[in-house]
């Protein structure tokens, strides 16, 4: 049997959380025990930016990607699950090994124009980005009868909450509890009743859209790519690293930790491709996540369609409170003041403000009427397109930065060749993307 | 079998705590409550050193922003001129 004993007590100077297990200082007997408790301790800022990502932005494009060509860009997930792990390990070593975020690195290493740059670009399209979440939130409230102006302000509310009690493991946990509900959605896929065969095949093996190759397919898998790699995801990791105070030694755990996160979210994005691949399969129209639950409550059961409307609100609150955490933590590191989820509202003002501010002025721009939701919606697409390829330049070349990481930490001559790989083909696809919204008569009409 | 404690002292001195020592176990304490570690720093380093791939992709990016930009400059001609 393995030992567990709490030695906090003999260490008056440290504070861990009253009656918490995994915040406490433990001894154990065997090395595996304390490699699993380490990691568990570990665990947590890997899971939450990935799974956030799989936001209302997310649910929209993957459950209209399996409403309008079912199973074929099964395979598009399985291709960008390393693509999407190697860009968050870079910066979980950058965050380990500097303790610092990510705004604040180019900041200090490539001056103040780029670091303006990229702090502007970032709470721009953060900002779009939150104002999609909480569309999503008030879209599947109003499906389920409840009125926006409820809705909006009890999320609001909850999410303000959920920052502001002064401790990172709080907040940790509780989110991690909510990327752990979206694995219903592996249930959702499952009910949509396609074979695990058939669902195997076009995981692994790439196949034409029946119609042939439209440009309409082909943005679609640019809308794919762009949803599942977002540029807030980099800053979000690095900052909630430095925010854990991850050591060199949890370097391990901690890519472990991104690695689970990847595959999760590949999963549940998958759920969400296959419950929109239901309304092909019964040649039904797609509008919205929202439509897509209430036409698949008469035939799948209410249970369904309260189970899709209460997951988008989960995705939309996820994806809300890490992009707004990305917003504050880069700002509050550029702008030197203190930043902590540990640090209670009068110990970092600044930070918590900046949160608030970002929140409360999405929310209020959704009560608009009539708001211009679609042009925010474009306009989350166009910024991401072009901030995610110079977000990802100026982290392969921090993490070349041989004289600020060291042997340790610098990349390896492998990770160049992916990581310059990767850049390559997300400058190309964010330059298509970027040029089909802002001069939509660039290119020829679609094909069929 | 019982544990040894620790004072305060010897639970801040962080590195012999972590080696496995076979009358105590093995040490595991959450990371925000372990004491700081010496991070990299990038202060008093100067201008950062790119390598050949690097400036050419800083290089490629200064051009993607430009080609951007007037993109964004055209659609915005465009729009105004059909009004």
């Amino acid at each position: 049997m393995t030992h567990l004993n709490d030695v906090s007590k003999a260490a008056p100077g440290i504070q861990p959380q009253p009656g918490d297990f995994l915040s406490r200082t433990r001894v154990v007997k065997s090395p595996w025990m304390q490699r699993l408790l380490t990691f568990l301790m570990v665990f947590g800022p890997g899971l939450i930016v990935m799974e956030a990502d799989n936001d209302a932005g997310a649910v929209s494009t993957y459950t209209q990607a399996g409403a309008q060509y079912g199973l074929k860009l099964l395979w598009l997930l399985i291709l960008l699950l390393p693509v999407t792990y190697f860009c968050q390990e870079m910066v979980v070593r950058l965050g380990i090994a500097t303790g610092e975020g990510h705004a604040v690195m180019i900041y200090k290493r490539f001056g103040k124009w780029w670091g303006r740059f990229s702090l502007f670009d970032l709470q721009l399209v953060n900002f779009f980005t939150l104002v999609t979440e909480f569309a999503g939130i008030s879209l599947a409230f109003a499906a389920m009868g409840v009125s926006p102006w409820v809705s909006v302000p009890a999320a609001t509310a909850g999410l303000i909450t959920l920052v502001l009690t002064g401790s990172y493991l709080r907040w940790e946990r509780i989110t991690i509890l909510l990327c752990l509900l979206d694995a219903t959605w592996f249930l959702l896929g499952w009910k949509s009743g396609f074979g695990a065969a058939q669902v195997a095949r076009n995981s692994v093996l790439p196949s034409m859209p029946d119609g042939g190759l439209s440009f309409d397919y082909i943005f679609l898998v640019i809308a794919t790519v762009g949803t599942t790699i977002a540029p807030w995801q980099l800053f979000f990791q690095q900052s909630c690293v430095a925010d854990k105070k991850l050591r060199f030694k949890d370097l391990n755990a901690s890519r472990w930790d991104t690695f689970i996160g990847a595959v999760f979210t590949v999963v549940v994005a998958g759920g969400m491709m296959l419950a929109g691949a239901w309304l092909f399969r019964q040649h039904l129209p797609y509008t919205d996540p929202a439509q897509m639950a209430m036409a698949m409550g008469p035939r799948l059961g209410p249970a369904v369609k309260s189970a899709l409307l209460m997951l988008m609100v989960n995705a939309s609150i996820l994806g809300t409170t890490a992009v707004s955490l990305s917003s504050a933590w880069a700002w509050a590191e550029v702008k030197g003041w203190d930043r902590s989820l540990q640090l209670s509202f009068r110990q970092a003002p600044g930070f918590y403000l900046t949160y608030i501010g970002g929140v409360f002025l999405a929310a209020a721009i959704v009560l608009i009427p009539r708001a211009p939701l679609q042009a925010i919606i474009l306009g989350v697409q166009v910024l991401a397109g072009v901030m995610l390829p110079s977000a990802l330049v100026f982290l392969q070349i921090l993490l070349n930065d041989r004289e600020l990481l060291g042997d340790r930490f610098v990349n390896r001559p492998w990770n160049n060749r992916v990581n310059w790989l990767i850049i390559a083909v997300m400058f190309a696809l964010s330059a298509v993307l970027a040029a089909q919204v802002m001069a939509p008569g660039l290119f020829p009409a679609q094909a069929a | 079998m019982t544990f040894q404690t620790e004072t305060l002292d010897t639970f801040l001195d962080l590195e012999p705590l972590h080696e496995p020592r076979a009358d105590q176990g093995f040490r595991v304490v959450h990371p925000l409550y372990d004491a700081p570690e010496a991070k990299r720093s990038a202060e008093g380093l100067g201008p950062i050193q790119l390598t050949p791939a690097c400036r050419i992709a800083l290089v490629a990016v200064r051009c993607y922003l430009a080609a951007i930009l007037l993109m964004g400059a055209w659609r915005a001609a465009t729009f105004l001129l059909r009004r």
